[in-house]
């Protein structure tokens, strides 16, 4: 039993690392597009998939802003209403959730707009810890 | 003799020139003015209208006059508010229809990926203070 939580830890674990975890808009920038050497019909496709993605996106970026915003009107709250915060936490996890699978739903789909080769140098572009992530490793910020 | 001239007929028609001496012998310009007379006595002539039709028209209009307004009052008041029910859906659909403020690629996902690195929520932030030194 315990191997086999190990088992699904290490097979979990590369996922893991290509979780959309600094995320940034790299098909907006002309010169990763270039390193890259995205061709035309690579560079349809990623927008369109993008296109595809974006209105669900701000949704749930709206979605969880508000599951935030209530959630600390529960914590505000006096006295602290257990049953209504635990409700909020639920609806912040279950947004999050949700858009961490939407994020990773387009990171595949963009994923396999590129060929491995490509795959491999985005993921060297792809920002440090802690270095933000408008800023990958290689390109200073884009003004 | 001198032939009376197009100007001389058109003073002669508003009243500016009398009929002279030269009418009386030339009959061509004689038979100018006399086509010209029988052409005016053509355009001033009263048209001609039967005191029937004018009867029939005057019982027509009384006839409107005193028609009950009490239809076309009713049927005001229903395109009224049928032209203010289509302004307010018109406006509500537009207003519900208004495209959300644009937003970069970059902005969304710059964001997306903060909530993202976020490993908790903003409201439990205030505990640290308690777990620090």
């Amino acid at each position: 039993m315990r191997r086999g939580l190990v088992f699904l830890l290490l097979l979990c674990a590369p996922l893991a690392a290509q979780m959309p975890k600094g995320f940034y808009a790299w098909w907006g920038r002309p010169e990763i597009r270039k390193d890259l050497k995205l061709s035309n019909e690579q560079q349809r496709q990623i927008r369109a998939t993008v296109t595809q993605f974006r209105p669900h996106l701000i949704e749930l970026r709206a979605e969880v802003n508000k599951a935030e915003i209530d959630l600390a009107a529960q914590f505000d709250h006096d006295p602290v209403d257990q049953a209504k915060a635990d409700q909020a936490i639920e609806h912040l996890i279950a947004a999050r959730s949700d858009l961490t699978r939407t994020l990773s739903q387009l990171s595949l789909r963009l994923r396999v707009a590129l060929t491995e080769e490509q795959w491999q140098q985005l993921q060297r572009l792809r920002p440090a810890p802690g270095q933000g992530a408008n800023q990958p490793n290689e390109y200073p910020q884009q003004k | 003799m001198r032939h009376w001239t197009e100007l001389d007929f058109q003073h002669w028609l508003y009243g500016l020139k009398d009929e002279d001496s030269h009418l009386a012998q030339c009959a061509e310009c004689r038979g100018e003015l006399e086509r010209l007379k029988g052409q005016r006595r053509r355009v001033v002539a009263e048209p001609e209208v039967s005191q029937d039709f004018l009867a029939a028209q005057r019982r027509s209009i009384y006839g409107r006059l005193e028609a009950p307004r009490h239809h076309w009052h009713t049927w005001r008041w229903v395109l009224s508010a049928a032209m203010l029910l289509i302004l307010a859906v018109g406006v509500t659909m537009q207003l519900r229809h208004k495209p959300a403020p644009a937003i970069s690629d970059e902005q969304l996902f710059s964001d997306l990926s903060a909530i993202e690195q976020s490993a908790e929520p903003r409201a439990i932030q205030p505990m640290h203070s308690l777990f620090e030194q």
